[in-house]
């Protein structure tokens, strides 16, 4: 009986869990003292970004992603706990969108950038959701949303430049090639 | 040309979610946030009176899970609250990027009967959720003067707030419980979580403690300053005044309260 090959190679798997591990990791171990929503988002889309860029299929983002996701409900870093698999996934999920929609260009700081904007806002706009869900009044939400999504943007944004920049000196390193075939692990 | 057009067309899609964003929030924030508080150097006046103790008789006092009133961890007694607004707020952060300061209170009872206890509750601008002073652990604060006067007659107009997450709480001053067609002002008090909003705003009498410390008192005159060591915007501020005695007629309580802008 012929064994069907998985999507992710052991390679990829072990190289997403890992970039997934490292979102979970910078966010409990590096907190930037500014008070500003969606600071955090700069060490969030970091991982995500370059683990899309680096394994170069549909679903890299949201697998490491959900990783994360587990990990954040698992050790309850976060007062929504087991509901942190959603904003994480979410936005595993958005990164994988806008890499497929610009054709896994993340070695470009704009591309970067609306990828890392991207997730981080609907990262924002997925814990909204579940607060509201969970029956937090919609008014306490929504007040000050303006700031806060301006700022999930440009910090998501910042992450994401950062990002392309280290996935365009891994591939001009050529340690990593734009046109690599994963190999089978 | 077609990745320069698709990264047009992204930040489009994001520059349309900040402005959609920016509208709701102009939208809510025009429907239903109001900040009353200034910090502004000038007196404000209140005045209160028994009729304006509408909470009780009860044990606890709003925040995520019922905190005690009295000194002491453990709710006990039966208080009788009011919610004075001072129309002043104190400003944290950065004293070189605001003017940062804590407000002043300055208080006078007329016939207090039993103990009358100090609780602060500042609310974020923007957004409701609120703050109060540590009741206990590290950082406790809290203010208690005690009076000799005769109790009076049991308040027939008081109910008990209902213990949960959110308060919606009647502002002292705002038309009496008699008026019902007259809108009550009200303030909607929301605690996010145990453990949170407990640490920025504190009472204390002398201001380089700015952590405050529990007082009780016999003296029916006296001051206390509100103080905030956030670095968030308070929008609104909340005396809670809470008596253990049903009051006298003659029971007054007036709160002279101003900004004082911190030494820089």
């Amino acid at each position: 009986m012929m064994k069907r090959p998985s999507y992710f190679s052991l390679y990829e798997i072990a190289l997403l869990s890992l970039f997934g591990a490292l979102v979970f990791v910078l966010r409990t171990a590096i907190v930037i003292p500014i008070h500003t929503p969606g600071s955090s988002g700069i060490f969030w889309v970091l991982p995500l970004v370059v683990g899309a860029a680096l394994v170069r299929k549909p679903g890299a983002g949201t697998y490491a992603g959900l990783v994360s996701g587990l990990l954040a409900s698992f050790f309850g870093i976060e007062p929504l706990h087991v509901f942190d698999i959603f904003k994480y996934t979410a936005m595993g999920v958005t990164i994988d969108l806008v890499s497929m929609a610009f054709g896994y260009r993340l070695d470009n700081p704009v591309v970067g950038f609306v990828a890392g904007a991207a997730g981080n806002v609907v990262k924002m706009v997925v814990n909204y959701a579940v607060h509201l869900l969970l029956g937090v009044q919609g008014v306490f939400i929504l007040l000050g949303i303006g700031v806060s999504s301006a700022t999930h943007i440009i910090f998501g944004g910042i992450g994401g430049i950062i990002a392309a920049l280290i996935v365009g000196r891994l591939y001009r390193a050529g340690i990593v090639h734009q046109d690599d075939v994963p190999d089978d692990g | 040309m077609v990745l320069q057009r698709r990264v047009l067309l992204a930040v489009a899609v994001l520059a349309a979610v900040i402005a959609v964003s920016f509208l709701i929030d102009t939208t809510v924030s025009q429907a239903y946030a109001r900040e009353s508080g200034s910090a502004d150097s000038i007196l404000q006046t209140t005045t209160v009176d028994r009729y304006d103790l509408r909470y009780g008789p009860q044990s606890w006092r709003p925040y995520a899970t019922p905190l005690a009133i009295g000194p002491g961890d453990l709710p006990s007694g039966n208080w009788y609250l009011a919610f004075v607004d001072p129309g002043v707020v104190p400003v944290g952060g950065n004293p070189a990027l605001a003017r940062t300061g804590s407000v002043k209170v300055d208080y006078q009872f007329t016939d207090l009967a039993g103990t009358a206890s100090f609780s602060v509750y500042g609310l974020h601008a923007g957004d409701g959720r609120a703050w109060t002073n540590r009741q206990s652990g590290y950082g406790t604060s809290g203010y208690y003067v005690s009076g000799t006067a005769a109790p009076g007659d049991s308040p027939r107009w008081t109910t008990p707030l209902e213990a949960g997450d959110r308060y919606v709480v009647e502002v002292a001053g705002s038309p009496r419980p008699v008026d019902e067609d007259v809108a009550r002002d009200t303030r909607t008090l929301w605690f996010e979580r145990i453990n949170s909003g407990l640490d920025g705003i504190h009472i204390t009498t002398d201001l380089a403690a700015r952590k405050g410390q529990v007082t009780e008192t016999t003296a029916l005159n006296g001051s206390f300053y509100v103080t905030y060591t956030g670095g968030n915007r308070v929008g609104d501020l909340f005396l809670m005044v809470a008596v253990d005695r049903p009051q006298p007629e003659s029971f007054r309580l007036t709160l002279e309260s101003t900004f004082v802008e911190s030494n820089r």
